[in-house]
């Protein structure tokens, strides 16, 4: 079984997190200073939905850290 | 016991909070009964200011727990093995129960009613033989909860809530005198005083309060549950003379150039009949007899000075003398009211009040909307813990969305990040407390001191009324998390599936904000002005209404629910109005949108004064002269409202005012012309005045309606209607 099939787990005081879990945490934050941006400078309004395109954002975010910043 | 005047109101509460909490731990502990924590957070949602507020709430979270109770039991007894049929008919019952949170002081009840039961169906487990007694333990540890704040709120720094109600209703009457000899004084009848908007903001703030502490009062006085339903009138007489005095000044604009004095000389001895009134009221609520009962004031215009000014100030003189009228009536009847309450007269007042209707009241498009998001909430969190494989302690997951979606509810405008940190914070601790404290502690002494000091934490730094949303979040958590039980034992996943939960029951919530209907202060600013002028336009289009050709039902509902519209609109829109942020207004400041906010309040009482007046019976002669013009002047307000109720940022006041001065213009030629060609004899009758007056009251709302115009132009409309992040 090669290497990168076995899942592997962040270690933080005695206890184990999915790395999904930093992910989506890192994933909601960029999402929203991506959005504050945006609204500082005036760009939501060409966005039709603002709350949806802002999960949306916080979805690709968590993908985009998974795979390259601390994948599973 | 130390001075009570070295000690803070915010200290005794807060030390009373804990002690009360640490007493009902130490009671439910010692008895062995499950679940401690719930007598915890009987405590923590029903401790108020006053033993009576704090005593009827507890009593709204018990008898709402025994409906909540009734209501899982039937549900889970009808619906043993259908999971998706339970849970339609328990939708529907907390939806039932959320709807009708709105509008009454005892709010709190279907609250409770309505959490309890996902709370109860749920916290049985698998096997519906718990259930019962689920039930059973619930109730017994809320009434615990309750009887422990009680003897500690009687015991220590006890706090009458009949002090406090009296002196709501003493400072009250005193704003209404100050209000009304400020207007009534003839230096002083400017709408933008200072002082006089300060009192303005007091009374408002005051009656607002005043159901909510008679609930109370009448808890802890026998005095006051004697006489519970007479003052109930009184501050419906209260409210109606405030709503009143308000119309009264919005007239003032048109009457402002006129010698009031001369034109109605009895006027300041009637100013003068109305101080002493209160002054007999306020002195009969401190509990002494009155000196002298009211006198009868006429009110009659001085028939040379009224003949001297102009037909629309003569309409907008009766428009103003109608207000006084009824000030008069209403002050009479607050002061016959206070001297049935203190025992000073024989004769029982008669309280007739004003008959409300159950069904349009009820049907408000903004409750229906809250019932969305609270819906959307649950159900979302139904999907998550029925698809969502190991997500853990979903019954938690499912009743703290529930409890908190319908809390938000009663303040929509109250955004989630608001009770994200304090519920945050009480969490946070309460785990630490679990994890790092109470593994060390070997008795309930030392137990109690943690469980004290961390409450008395909470209620000290959320004390202002304000943030009681916010000090309930933190200590329901705080409970939570330290799950405190007989047999206790620790494990650190506990704490943590909690605190992992909890991100996700706020982006439930969050989802639930925005969809299916927006409640972003900007989305719900926008959409209430366009439910307020579509309101107008609607009663508008029925003053032609033929009192010999009745509508139909539906036309009657519809105008009903309108007129409902128009009364609870503009409260809404202040409310919603402070909430906006900084974003949203742009250019445009806070002041600039409260401006805005009571130029529609204007308008709502002269739309009121508009309808009144249409609905008394008319001049026959003047109608017919008038007719054409009336009816443009009508049509022209349709089409406005209708535009408004669109594209509120449309209002242009420079075209308003050209286009009201050259109608009034013209009409005054013409009701000249009409009076001339009339006899003497039928001006005199009470149809020509409610003629006048309906003629000042479509002034009334035209000046209104320039007025929001001029509003209107300090919105920056383009960054409200932004869509935003």
């Amino acid at each position: 079984m090669s290497m990168r099939l076995i899942p592997h787990e962040l270690y933080i005081g005695e206890v184990f997190f999915p790395p999904m879990l930093l992910d989506a945490a890192l994933g909601l934050l960029a999402a929203s200073i991506t959005a504050r941006l945006l609204n500082r400078f005036r760009v939501s309004r060409y966005f039709y939905q603002p709350p949806l395109a802002l999960i949306a954002l916080a979805v690709i975010y968590t993908g985009l850290f998974s795979i390259f910043l601390i994948p599973a | 016991m130390p001075d009570q005047r070295v000690l803070s109101d915010r200290f005794k509460a807060a030390v009373k909070t804990a002690l009360a909490m640490v007493l009902a731990y130490g009671v439910a502990l010692s008895m062995d009964w499950d679940h401690a924590y719930w007598a915890g957070f009987s405590v923590a949602f029903c401790s108020l200011s006053t033993i009576g507020e704090s005593l009827n709430k507890g009593l709204l979270r018990l008898s709402g727990t025994f409906l909540g109770g009734l209501g899982a039991l039937t549900l889970i007894a009808l619906f043993p093995q259908n999971r998706w049929l339970f849970l339609i008919g328990m939708s529907i019952f907390t939806g039932l129960c959320t709807y009708m949170m709105f509008g009454t002081s005892r709010w709190y009840f279907w609250y409770v009613a309505g959490f309890s039961v996902p709370l109860l169906s749920l916290a049985g487990g698998a096997n519906p033989l718990n259930d019962f007694e689920t039930v059973i333990i619930r109730g017994e540890e809320t009434a615990l909860g309750i009887v422990s704040y009680s003897l500690v709120w009687l015991l220590i720094w006890p706090t009458s809530t009949r002090q406090a109600f009296e002196d709501a209703v003493h400072r009250l009457t005193a704003a209404c005198r100050q209000l009304t000899a400020r207007y009534l004084a003839p230096t002083i009848g400017e709408a933008h005083d200072a002082s006089t908007e300060a009192i303005r903001r007091q009374t408002r703030q005051v009656l607002t309060g005043l159901g909510g502490l008679l609930d109370g009062a009448e808890i802890d006085s026998y005095e006051i549950w004697e006489t519970r339903h007479v003052w109930r009138g009184f501050i419906h007489q209260l409210s109606q003379l405030t709503s009143t005095t308000e119309r009264w000044r919005q007239s003032f604009v048109e009457v402002r150039e006129l010698d009031r004095e001369r034109l109605m000389p009895e006027l300041p001895k009637f100013a003068i009949e109305l101080d002493h009134r209160f002054a007999e009221i306020e002195r009969m609520l401190e509990g002494h007899p009155p000196e002298r009962v009211p006198t009868s004031v006429p009110l009659n215009f001085d028939e040379s000075g009224i003949a001297s000014v102009s037909q629309f100030h003569q309409a907008a003189l009766h428009l103003y003398r109608n207000h006084l009228q009824e000030i008069d009536k209403l002050t009479r009847d607050l002061f016959e009211t206070v001297a049935d309450i203190r025992n000073f007269t024989r004769a029982k007042v008669d309280r007739t009040y004003e008959v409300v209707p159950v069904l349009p009241s009820e049907l408000d498009p903004e409750r229906l909307a809250s019932v969305a998001r609270w819906f959307t909430g649950l159900w979302l969190a139904w999907f998550i813990a029925l698809y969502v494989p190991d997500l853990p302690i979903t019954v938690d997951f499912i009743v703290l969305t529930n409890s908190i979606s319908m809390a938000l509810c009663v303040m929509p405008q109250v955004p989630i990040a608001a009770i994200f940190l304090p519920s945050a914070f009480g969490l946070a601790l309460g785990g630490a407390i679990n994890i790092l404290v109470m593994p060390h502690l070997s008795s309930f002494a030392s137990l109690g001191v943690v469980i004290f000091g961390a409450v008395f934490l909470i209620c000290y730094l959320f004390s202002r009324p304000t943030q009681s949303v916010l000090k309930m979040a933190a200590l329901g958590l705080l409970v939570m998390q330290m799950g405190i039980t007989n047999d206790q034992h620790y494990n650190f996943l506990n704490v943590a599936n909690l605190a992992m939960d909890f991100p996700l029951i706020f982006a439930v919530l969050a989802v639930a904000t925005h969809f299916p209907v927006s409640f972003r202060a900007e989305h719900v600013f926008l959409r209430l002005l366009g439910r307020f002028f579509r309101a107008c336009a609607y009663l508008v289009a029925t003053l032609p209404w033929d009192p010999a050709n009745p509508p139909t039902r539906w036309q009657r509902l519809r105008g009903v629910l309108h007129l409902g519209d128009l009364a609870r609109v503009p409260s809404k829109l202040a409310v919603w109005g402070s909430a906006l942020p900084a974003a949203a207004l742009g250019q445009s400041t806070t002041e600039q949108a409260q401006a805005l906010i009571d130029s529609l309040q204007a308008l709502a009482y002269r739309m009121q004064d508009l309808i009144e007046a249409r609905a008394t019976p008319q001049s026959q002669g003047l109608a017919r002269e008038l007719l054409s013009q009336m009816r443009a002047w009508r049509v022209g307000l349709q089409d406005i409202f209708c535009n408004l109720s669109r594209h509120p940022e449309t209002a242009d006041f420079a075209n308003f005012r050209s286009r009201l001065d050259a109608l009034l213009e013209r009409l005054e030629g013409q009701i000249e012309k009409a009076v001339a060609g009339a006899d003497q004899a039928s001006l005199s009758t009470r149809e020509t005045e409610n003629s006048f007056r309906l003629l000042g009251a479509f002034r009334g709302v035209s000046e209104a309606l320039v007025n929001f115009a001029r509003q209107a132009s300090a919105i920056d409309w383009a960054r409200l209607r932004e869509a935003r992040f």
